[in-house]
């Protein structure tokens, strides 16, 4: 199992992601999967190969906040997650609006299972 | 857009499409370039022209069957992709890999550093209109995947990992061959360093270009040769689960400049010391199986990093009891250096930018999965 997951709600996300950058760990990465009632995101930060977890929980049709504002490196990462899933992120630091990695004609949502 | 100071026009702004074919490198990135006058302001990436949604495939495929695309997200560090994937399901599944098996990846990860490095010097080479020595790195670089083909029959996609171990063995021929490979290389890689420390061609041409801080680098998520070129001493060879490198000895390397100079030679001397790092595992490889018969149907979610010759390789693994897997996520480096090198290219010449763009030795293939 992986150590380090911290569970946090949805409204507490920018203000620990906040602090983590006021920390100065690295963000590695978001992961996101779907789960019977709608997704779960998993922000990955390092610290001196040392790595720590936040997980968020969203319902299906919930949009997911952005961090973009506080790690920049994040919007293309935030930009995927929305063209694989179909997930609304807010206040996106640069939104390619769908075209990042899939073209206008492309399937919709390509990695969702519950469609 | 004009820009103008007491009435005279100093600049014109202007956006120039850079890519999606490169110069010297078939990896297909778009970069809108805003220009003022010959001076790079601005860049925004754009990238989709080689997704394959493979992350998908997980409905599709079985645990072992994934080992086989896994290789095929990237076609230069195929091996490196394999090896995270089934370190990741043998964590998962609390599976002892055997010794030999681990110092076994660990040569062929290292081969296959060597074989990307000399790849991405030659390219490099190139770029700044070093034509003799690209031809010479990669005449080079023939060698090493030779080796490759003489060790696992194949000369990159090496398909060698299973879960729970590797699929071939080195024999007794193989070991000398590789031994002499080594020996061979320590000179050939020396001339090199030479060859691209020295030259005041190669210096005027990079140093000072494209410079980007440590602190900028961790902001900004960058990894690998990237990172490590801002003097940030960060490589996942120095986790403890990772190979054989915990056996081998290992300091990753370190550059101070930032620029393009520093993270051509953080590549140059960890190809000196990938030579080493097999010449030491196969002195130091013990007798023993190669793997463990598994069937393995994980539970639960895990994570494993290795170290790719681009950086820091991150693979994220759920699984539900079945042979098929939940989800399969794949972060790969130079994911993670794009935002580094859209920092890199402001105050830049636009004759500058190819050659900026090819130090964060992009794989976009591997990006877009």
């Amino acid at each position: 199992m992986i150590e380090n997951i911290i569970e946090i709600n949805k409204g507490e996300l920018l203000s620990k992601i906040s602090e983590m950058h006021v920390q100065g760990q690295r963000l590695i990465t978001l992961s996101c999967a779907e789960d019977d009632d709608g997704f779960m995101v998993l922000y990955h930060f390092d610290n001196d190969l040392k790595m720590t977890h936040f997980r968020v929980k969203i319902g299906r049709d919930e949009p997911l906040e952005s961090i973009s504002h506080i790690y920049w490196a994040a919007l293309l990462i935030e930009n995927e997650i929305s063209e694989h899933f179909g997930i609304k992120v807010n206040n996106l630091a640069l939104n390619f609006a769908g075209t990042l990695v899939l073209a206008k004609d492309s399937p919709k949502a390509p990695l969702l299972k519950k469609k | 857009m004009k820009i103008e100071f007491g009435g005279i026009i100093l600049a014109a702004r202007t956006i120039v499409p850079f890519g999606p074919q490169h110069p010297v490198l078939p990896e297909p990135i778009h970069l809108k370039l805003e220009l003022e006058d010959e001076i790079v302001v601005g860049a925004l990436p754009q990238i989709g022209y080689v997704h394959r949604g493979l992350e998908g495939l997980v409905d599709k495929k079985d645990i072992n069957q994934l080992i086989y695309v896994c290789e095929r997200v990237c076609g230069i560090c195929s091996h490196q992709h394999s090896m995270c994937y089934c370190e990741t399901i043998e964590k998962l599944c609390n599976i002892e890999v055997p010794e030999r098996a681990k110092y076994l990846r660990t040569i062929w990860a290292e081969l296959h550093r060597v074989h990307s490095h000399l790849l991405w010097l030659g390219l490099f080479a190139d770029a700044f209109g070093y034509e003799s020595l690209f031809m010479q790195t990669w005449r080079v670089r023939e060698k090493t995947v030779d080796i490759m083909e003489k060790t696992a029959g194949t000369r990159i996609i090496i398909s060698v990992n299973v879960v729970g171990g590797v699929r071939r063995d080195l024999d007794d021929n193989m070991i000398t061959e590789l031994k002499d490979y080594t020996k061979e290389m320590k000179g050939v890689f020396e001339k090199f360093k030479k060859a691209f420390g020295d030259d005041k061609a190669i210096i005027n041409r990079t140093q000072g270009i494209g410079v980007i801080t440590a602190e900028q680098m961790i902001e900004l998520g960058g990894v690998g040769p990237t990172l490590r070129g801002s003097g940030v001493k960060q490589d996942c060879r120095l986790l403890p689960d990772v190979g054989a490198y915990k056996n081998l000895t290992f300091e990753p390397i370190v550059e101070n400049g930032g620029d393009c100079y520093a993270r051509m030679m953080v590549r140059m001397r960890e190809t000196i010391q990938a030579n080493e790092l097999i010449e030491e595992a196969v002195n130091k490889l013990p007798a023993g199986p190669i793997n463990v018969d598994v069937k393995p149907k994980p539970e639960g979610e895990q994570i494993s990093r290795i170290e790719q010759p681009r950086g820091e390789l991150m693979y994220y693994i759920r699984g539900n009891g079945t042979k098929n897997l939940d989800r399969l996520r794949i972060r790969t480096p130079t994911f993670s250096n794009i935002p580094p090198l859209l920092k890199m290219l402001p105050g830049c010449q636009m004759a500058d930018v190819p050659v900026i763009v090819l130090t964060i030795d992009p794989c976009i293939s591997c990006t877009e999965r």
